[in-house]
């Protein structure tokens, strides 16, 4: 899985709109998009432990990613399922095409991991995988060693590109920006924020993710490579040890499930990344506002 | 002590984010579920607008937005 690629990637995919979806993408729509395979699956990947009974998924990554499972909530299927509600329920397109966009930058980010997610369900329960670093969520080692795993190999090369990603196009979390690129997409939105906080408020409200974001990076690097001394082999280490091959950490048995050759998922990733795109671009068009229909922001 | 003012007025959100950041990284190494998508962006909006909203409350003065009948919000 990713970890603050996710809160990064939404501030990447409004900082690169296509041209005439500037100013008119909802910026919380890019962000729920993003968030919704997670806000199904994940809580129960690590589950909770009262009074010494553990309450979560049986087999973490086979619930997370996979089928059966919740892996679904990971498929471009799954975000299409919720595109397509979302038109029906609002027919706003800064709402639809912004989800569409969130939720498509999770689905493909997270074919990273070992794990990897059901690019084509319901065609097909294969997860598709680059296997780039090791999925690590285990009931033994909960969070924390899953955190650690991830933020001792490429998947914190992982969250630092898509911070840096971010930070190229720092214009996106100014004022200024804010003001002219995504307050006009969802003017309801912030218009309703705005009469319990004022603009500091608001604009912490729209970064506060990117926040989130790199504070979770720097606090979760600290932590496994500073402030934990893990038996690893039956040696006592100080911090987890890093390891940037690919598939690692070496010290993490890397779940995986079925799934397609990794040579074909990237170029198939990009070309349904493309597929996306593309369509977004066209549906853009066919779904602006007719004077039967209700009027969208300007 | 008046340019101290001064530089703390003309970079009161950068020094509030700052410390925003430093004390939930400090605080999430005691208490690591505060690392979560409520949380983080709560805490940002605490330093952020809290603070300068505490600090008018205390001279008495509005805290949430005034605006004019008629402006987006009203």
């Amino acid at each position: 899985m990713s970890w603050a690629a996710h809160q990064f990637e939404i501030y990447a995919v409004q900082a690169h709109l296509p041209k005439k979806m500037r100013g008119k993408i909802s910026f919380f729509a890019i962000f729920f998009g993003d968030f919704t395979p997670d806000f199904f699956a994940k809580f129960w990947v690590y589950g909770i432990t009262i009074g010494g009974t553990h309450y979560g998924a049986t087999t973490p990554h086979l619930w997370h990613r996979g089928w059966p499972g919740m892996g679904f909530t990971h498929t471009l299927a799954f975000g299409l399922v919720g595109t397509v509600a979302i038109w029906l329920w609002r027919h706003n397109r800064a709402w639809t095409i912004g989800y569409l966009l969130g939720f498509t930058a999770h689905a493909l980010t997270d074919i990273n991991d070992s794990i990897g997610t059901m690019l084509v369900f319901p065609f097909s329960t294969l997860n598709w995988s680059v296997g780039t670093w090791a999925y690590a969520a285990t009931i033994e080692g909960g969070k924390y060693l899953d955190a650690a795993a991830y933020y001792s190999s490429l998947g914190f090369v992982m969250d630092a590109f898509w911070l840096v990603v971010v930070l190229c196009s720092w214009r996106v979390l100014t004022r200024e920006y804010w003001r002219t690129q995504v307050v006009p997409g969802d003017p309801h939105a912030w218009a309703w924020l705005g009469r319990f906080f004022d603009e500091r408020g608001l604009l912490a409200i729209y970064r506060g993710v990117f926040f989130y974001g790199v504070c979770r990076l720097i606090a979760w690097t600290t932590w496994a490579h500073l402030l934990v001394d893990p038996v690893i082999d039956g040696v006592r280490r100080s911090g987890y040890p890093w390891d940037l091959s690919w598939g690692g950490p070496w010290w993490i048995p890397a779940r995986e499930l079925p799934s397609v050759s990794p040579w074909i998922v990237l170029p198939v990733t990009l070309a349904l990344l493309a597929l996306v795109y593309g369509s977004a671009n066209r549906l853009w068009d066919k779904m602006a506002p007719s004077p039967r229909r209700s009027p969208e922001p300007a | 002590m008046s340019a101290l003012r001064r530089f703390a007025s003309d970079h009161e959100q950068g020094i509030l984010t700052t410390l925003a950041a430093i004390t939930y990284i400090g605080a999430s190494f005691w208490q690591k579920s505060l690392l979560n998508w409520i949380v983080g962006p709560a805490w940002l909006l605490a330093w952020c607008w809290g603070v300068p909203a505490l600090g008018r409350l205390v001279r008495g003065e509005p805290v949430r937005p005034v605006r004019p009948t008629g402006a987006p919000g009203e």
